[in-house]
């Protein structure tokens, strides 16, 4: 059989397959022509892949590896980073990109995220809470938590909360302070899940989709408590 | 334990997770930077050169990452947007490099050996300095880079078959001058 120089290449190449690779491998154990063929193509290979080589030996140029690593100018927000750039007292939470939020919803769904009634209203110390504590002075001790206000959609102010008894969202409008979605005590969810917050977590994560912006800072939400949380 | 210190943490690990889940975008592309390199370096046959085009390629990635197909190859899509940006951007300046540069100074990579290996590297470097650019690029993918044909006509937006006897005719080239030298 007579064989193409390019069949040789392809050959030396490991690209042939099938009937064709049997033929011309049939070929070249036959031919030492061939075989010299052959081997100047692997002597070629082995030549350009030692003189390429050490390239990808060295290391990485810094300026790339800047380019790379998560900050502001990318679109991964680095949630520590963030963390360092808001100068609020703790607790103190960035938001991530819009892909991430929706992932993180995603992944927490599946924790299941029971609805309340969208008529019921805050009451007793949950309500005194979402009225007067802040973020930032709040005691540590706190019985109802709030993680962090911000505003929706409709530019009402929102809180979220966390209690042993009762963790969620709620946004103030005429009446009060209406719950949105509401879920297990802090408690109860620590007990279930065995990990510490996963209530925070959630409720973190409902803000996440429900928030137009950012988290309001200190002073914001002084301001905002000042106004009787009306927008 | 402070509890919003868990909580945060928690947060962050979480965070960490989900981004790195979400397509691993920028650990795949580090662990592809030798590689681009030397591909760049293939294209431009001088390092400086090589990696402002590593660059620029790193930054028109991460501006289009998003038509980046998660679980599609990241190298084959990082090759196809260097080649472009060196044929768009890189080719002009890497002719006014070729009339001004000696090519006897070729790379300065790779040498490293004895000096007959060095000898042996800078005929290289003179061969390929003389292979038109779609076959040197048709060399490096598939003898460098290790891409089937197929994988290499991708990258280059050709038919296997161009790529294929682009390929032929520069290792021919390659071997004929090569053996001269020797």
């Amino acid at each position: 059989m007579s064989v193409s120089k390019e069949l040789i290449a392809a050959y030396a190449d490991g690209e042939l397959e099938g009937e064709t690779l049997c033929k011309v491998e049939a070929a070249v154990a036959a031919d030492p022509e061939l075989q010299a063929q052959v081997a100047a193509h692997h002597r070629l290979r082995a030549m350009l892949g030692a003189h390429f080589g050490p390239v990808a030996q060295e290391p990485v140029p810094e300026r790339f590896l800047e380019l790379l690593r998560p900050g502001p100018s990318n679109n991964v927000v680095d949630f520590a980073a963030a963390c360092e750039r808001t100068r609020r007292p703790a607790p103190r939470f960035a938001w991530f990109g819009p892909a991430l939020a929706a992932s993180l919803v995603m992944a927490l769904i599946g924790y299941g995220v029971s609805h309340r009634s969208e008529r019921d209203y805050a009451g007793g110390d949950v309500a005194a809470a979402l009225e007067s504590q802040l973020v930032a002075t709040q005691p540590r001790e706190a019985p109802v938590r709030i993680l962090l206000s911000f505003r929706d959609g409709e530019g009402n102010f929102c809180r979220g909360f966390a209690s042993a008894a009762q963790s969620g969202v709620a946004c103030r409008d005429g009446r009060g302070w209406k719950l949105g979605k509401v879920i297990g005590g802090a408690k109860a969810q620590a007990s279930e899940f065995r990990q510490a917050g996963s209530a925070e977590t959630k409720v973190l994560a409902i803000i996440q989709d429900m928030a137009e912006g950012p988290a309001l800072d200190a002073q914001g939400e002084e301001a905002a408590q000042r106004g009787g949380w009306r927008n | 334990m402070d509890e919003t210190g868990t909580v945060r943490r928690f947060i962050r690990e979480r965070a960490k997770k989900l981004s790195e889940r979400r397509d691993g975008f920028e650990d795949e592309l580090l662990a592809l930077l030798p590689r681009m390199r030397r591909f760049a370096t293939g294209l431009t046959r001088n390092l400086p050169e090589a990696d402002d085009l590593c660059q620029m390629t790193i930054e028109r990635a991460l501006r289009s990452r998003a038509q980046w197909q998660v679980g599609t190859r990241l190298d084959s899509w990082m090759y196809r947007i260097m080649r472009n940006i060196w044929i768009d951007e890189g080719r002009a300046s890497t002719r006014k490099l070729q009339t001004f540069a000696d090519p006897d100074e070729g790379l300065s990579v790779g040498v490293h050996g004895g000096q007959e290996e060095h000898v042996e590297l800078m005929d290289i470097d003179r061969a390929l300095v003389n292979l038109p650019d779609e076959q040197r690029e048709a060399v490096i993918l598939v003898m460098v880079e290790g891409y089937s044909y197929k994988e290499a006509a991708d990258i280059v937006g050709c038919p296997v078959g161009t790529l294929n006897s682009r390929l032929v005719r520069g290792r021919d080239a390659l071997m004929v001058l090569l053996c001269k030298a020797a």
